[in-house]
């Protein structure tokens, strides 16, 4: 505290109102709650601060009434501030006659604004509750209830730490639904009648993410009270706008078993390396895509050209270069097929569509998982003989597309195309039956694998796992 | 006009014409003319005859020998005649005659024959009508009208997409009728012996056309089970195809050329100059796989197999024969 004088330059008193407001946080607890004032020069500003059910300490402007302002034993009664802060010399003199004189309460002079240093002082305040994040725990074999999801919380910050402190938890996502997996940070009720797991827990804040089912690392950075910054996941967070109590409904009993997803692409090679590299790129998406959303996912990649119709022509057949592979060999598999040269004596009208879906045919597996069929390409399949309308040749194969398709399409298979844009007719209408894009135009991949089925899990599971 | 001419027997029994026949081709842009020409050469190898054609002059020569290394090498086709190309091309070959012996009796003379074919292979936008009174017009006219025989090439895909042969040949008859209406023999109709040509048998359309028709014949000892349909059933597959004409007045072509022809001169035949795709696999012809031409990514059309004509030597030796037998 530093004497003011008339006439003097105004000496910065920081330090003193940041430790005073420190000490004050620091006796702040249960519903208890302190004000302190600013008097400057367009008139008073009064911070009260509080902490919130988390501890978390929360400062607001409550309203006064104008006479509180103008009599000073209404304004020490009614308001009674901890402390005052002024920041003006000259002070109007209704304020003036505010100041506190005999009464004892401190005023610090000073030129930072006070919701500057109350903003400073909560974010050095120390954690008076511990923040733990939210997640899903399997009762484990042996006892009663094996196996059961139990929704709890795994210790981040003990009560104490301040801003800058770290944790690192590895956390284990499951596929769920396309809300993502949730990333709460809560703390516990203060229920010392309880034991731990009996108290509930109460959301600091919500934050999720769509991340592919899989194990993460995840580093949790206190930067203030009431604000947690978590790194290390794959896509990024966002603010959640649901309920907490709905969140914890949809907690499942128990974890099912995720369905395996087999997506094969058929990617036609023909057409030149411009439009190869797009087909590349949008299947590409969609594998990362399907990553983030099935459980168990592989992927196959079937390569296509033109048939020969020449003699002077070799015949090159449809190439496996990745069959029920993981997905990042399979997205290998798929960035070899550029650099492809193309025979100036190749046909031009079709392609061996028909035979690719003819070995997709006979490799297909049921414990591959269900299939998902995306085609990338952009010309028809040739016919399985003589089509006088197109007069395209027909398959040496004579192969049939539609009787090909017959035969994947088991029950919940799914189909999508990738089409070029001048892609039409009937094959690309069958073969986008439940979901189509244009490889040229932007494509919302996520919702384009939501139509395939790829994003759905088996059940929503919100919160990750702690092993 | 050129004639056929008989002299310069050659030993007993044995009599070789030598003349000029002159064969103009009529037909449309892209309707198969230069594509016939450069079959001829394998058409003729391929038979059983001792046919062979020959050329005296560089520029024939050099014709034939590229039409015929582009077809059958390269798999391409010949350039379109951009203007008018005129090819004396010589064919050689021998033929048996019946000749009276005696006062009763008669025998058979294999007589050579080697003859000029005076081969007129216009572009087809010469036959358009907007061309009438222009000078090479005026030149295509005067080459048929020398001609005594004409190869006409009806396309039919062609007549699907665009159907113009009526209009086309029309404008060209009525020139043709009035350069040779002064000749003292003229009596109302050309005196032309007319090879009407229906071409691109190996077209999926054209071939399901015959075959919808039951016209297909097919000769159990042809090495390659090429199916044929019979000159006799050419006339009425050609109207067939004509019905189905883009604007609708192909179907009555035939009727033009008959009335402004003797019909007893003219003759039809079903032809492809490349003949039908023989599968690679089975080295046969596959009755779900007929054409033997496609096109390629710069838009060229190439052959897909083996180059087997069909029907190319016979209405060039039907009309030979004709000419013969008419003096």
């Amino acid at each position: 505290m530093t004497g003011f004088a008339e006439g003097l330059a105004m000496i910065g008193a920081e330090d003193e109102v940041h430790d005073a407001l420190s000490d004050e946080l620091a006796r702040l607890a249960g519903n208890a709650r302190f004000t302190v004032a600013e008097f400057g020069t367009i008139g008073a500003t009064i911070w009260r601060v509080y902490r919130d059910e988390n501890g978390t300490p929360r400062a607001e402007q409550p309203r006064m009434r104008a006479s509180a302002l103008k009599d000073p034993d209404a304004f020490y009664r009614e308001i009674d501030p901890a402390f005052i802060v002024r920041t003006s010399a000259s002070l109007p003199d209704d304020l003036l006659g505010l100041l506190p004189g005999a009464r004892g309460v401190p005023v610090y002079e000073c030129q930072t604004p006070l919701e500057d240093q109350v903003r400073e002082a909560i974010r050095d305040s120390p954690l008076v509750l511990g923040y733990e994040l939210a997640v899903l725990k399997q009762v484990p074999e042996g006892r009663p209830d094996a196996g059961r999801l139990v929704l709890t919380g795994h210790q981040l910050f003990p009560p104490g730490v301040t801003q800058g402190h770290r944790a690192v938890v590895r956390v284990r996502c499951e596929p769920t639904d396309s809300d993502g997996t949730v990333f709460a940070v809560v703390t516990r009720e203060r229920r010392p009648d309880l034991p731990p797991n009996a108290q509930a827990l109460r959301p600091v804040h919500i934050q999720s993410a769509l991340v592919p089912a899989d194990t993460y690392e995840v580093t949790a950075v206190l930067t203030r009270p009431g604000r947690v910054l978590l790194q290390g996941l794959p896509a990024p967070l966002g603010k959640f706008a649901g309920n907490w109590d709905d969140l914890r409904n949809q907690v499942p009993d128990r974890l099912a078993a995720p369905e395996p997803v087999h997506l094969v692409c058929l990617i036609e090679v023909s057409g030149g390396d411009d439009r190869l590299e797009l087909r590349i790129d949008r299947l590409s998406q969609l594998i990362d895509e399907a990553d983030k959303g099935a459980g168990q996912l592989s992927v196959s990649v079937l390569a296509y050209g033109p048939h020969s119709v020449a003699w002077s022509v070799d015949e090159q057949p449809v190439s496996v270069p990745a069959w029920a592979a993981p997905s990042p060999r399979a997205e290998h598999a798929l960035r070899g097929l550029t650099g492809r040269k193309a025979d100036e004596r190749e046909y031009r009208r079709a392609a061996q569509l028909e035979c690719a879906l003819d070995t997709v045919a006979r490799h297909l597996s049921d414990r591959d998982g269900r299939p998902v069929i995306v085609v990338a390409g952009g010309r028809p399949p040739h016919p399985s003989a003589m089509d006088t309308r197109t007069t395209i040749i027909p398959c040496p194969d004579r192969v049939n597309w539609k009787w090909q398709l017959d035969r994947i399409g088991a029950p919940g298979a799914t189909f999508g195309a990738l089409r070029d844009h001048d892609a039409r007719g009937d094959v690309w209408r069958t073969l986008g039956r439940d979901a189509m894009a244009t490889v040229d135009d932007p494509v919302d991949m996520q919702d384009f694998a939501m139509r395939l089925g790829l994003r759905e899990a088996a059940q929503t599971v919100p919160f990750p796992f702690v092993d | 006009m050129a004639s056929l001419g008989k002299n310069n027997a050659k030993g007993s029994g044995k009599r070789t014409y030598r003349g000029e026949p002159g064969i103009a081709m009529l037909g449309a842009t892209g309707s198969g003319k230069s594509t016939f020409l450069g079959a001829l050469q394998i058409a003729l190898l391929k038979q059983d005859k001792e046919w062979r054609i020959w050329c005296r002059d560089p520029a024939s020569r050099r014709a034939l020998v590229e039409m015929n290394t582009a077809l059958t090498s390269e798999g391409k086709f010949p350039l379109p005649t951009t203007g008018i190309d005129t090819f004396d091309w010589i064919l050689g070959g021998k033929r048996a005659r019946t000749e009276r012996s005696g006062r009763f009796g008669s025998r058979s003379v294999e007589e050579s024959i080697e003859l000029t074919l005076k081969l007129t292979d216009p572009t087809g936008e010469l036959a358009r009508p907007d061309q009438i009174g222009l000078q090479p017009r005026e030149q295509l006219v005067d080459h048929v009208a020398k001609s005594r025989g004409i190869l006409y090439m009806f396309d039919p895909i062609r007549e699907f997409s665009r159907g113009d042969a009526y209009e086309k040949t029309y404008s060209l008859l009525m020139d043709l009728i009035a350069a040779v209406a002064d000749d003292p023999d003229f009596d109302g109709r050309l005196p032309h012996h007319v090879a009407v040509c229906v071409t691109k048998f190996d077209d999926p359309r054209v071939f399901k056309t015959a075959e919808s028709l039951r016209m297909l014949v097919w000769d159990e000892h042809d090495p390659l089970g090429f199916p044929q349909v019979h000159n006799s059933d050419a006339r009425s597959l050609m109207h067939s195809l004509s019905k189905v004409s883009r604007n609708g007045t192909g179907e009555v072509v035939p009727q033009l050329l008959e009335q402004y022809f003797h019909a007893d001169r003219i003759s039809y035949f079903v032809t492809s100059a490349v003949g039908f795709m023989v599968s690679k696999r089975t080295r046969m012809f596959d009755v779900q796989d007929t054409e033997n031409v496609y096109r390629i990514e710069s838009g060229e059309s190439l052959v897909r197999g083996p180059v087997n004509p069909i029907n190319v030597v016979e209405p060039i030796l039907w009309l030979v024969e004709q000419m013969a037998l008419h003096g």
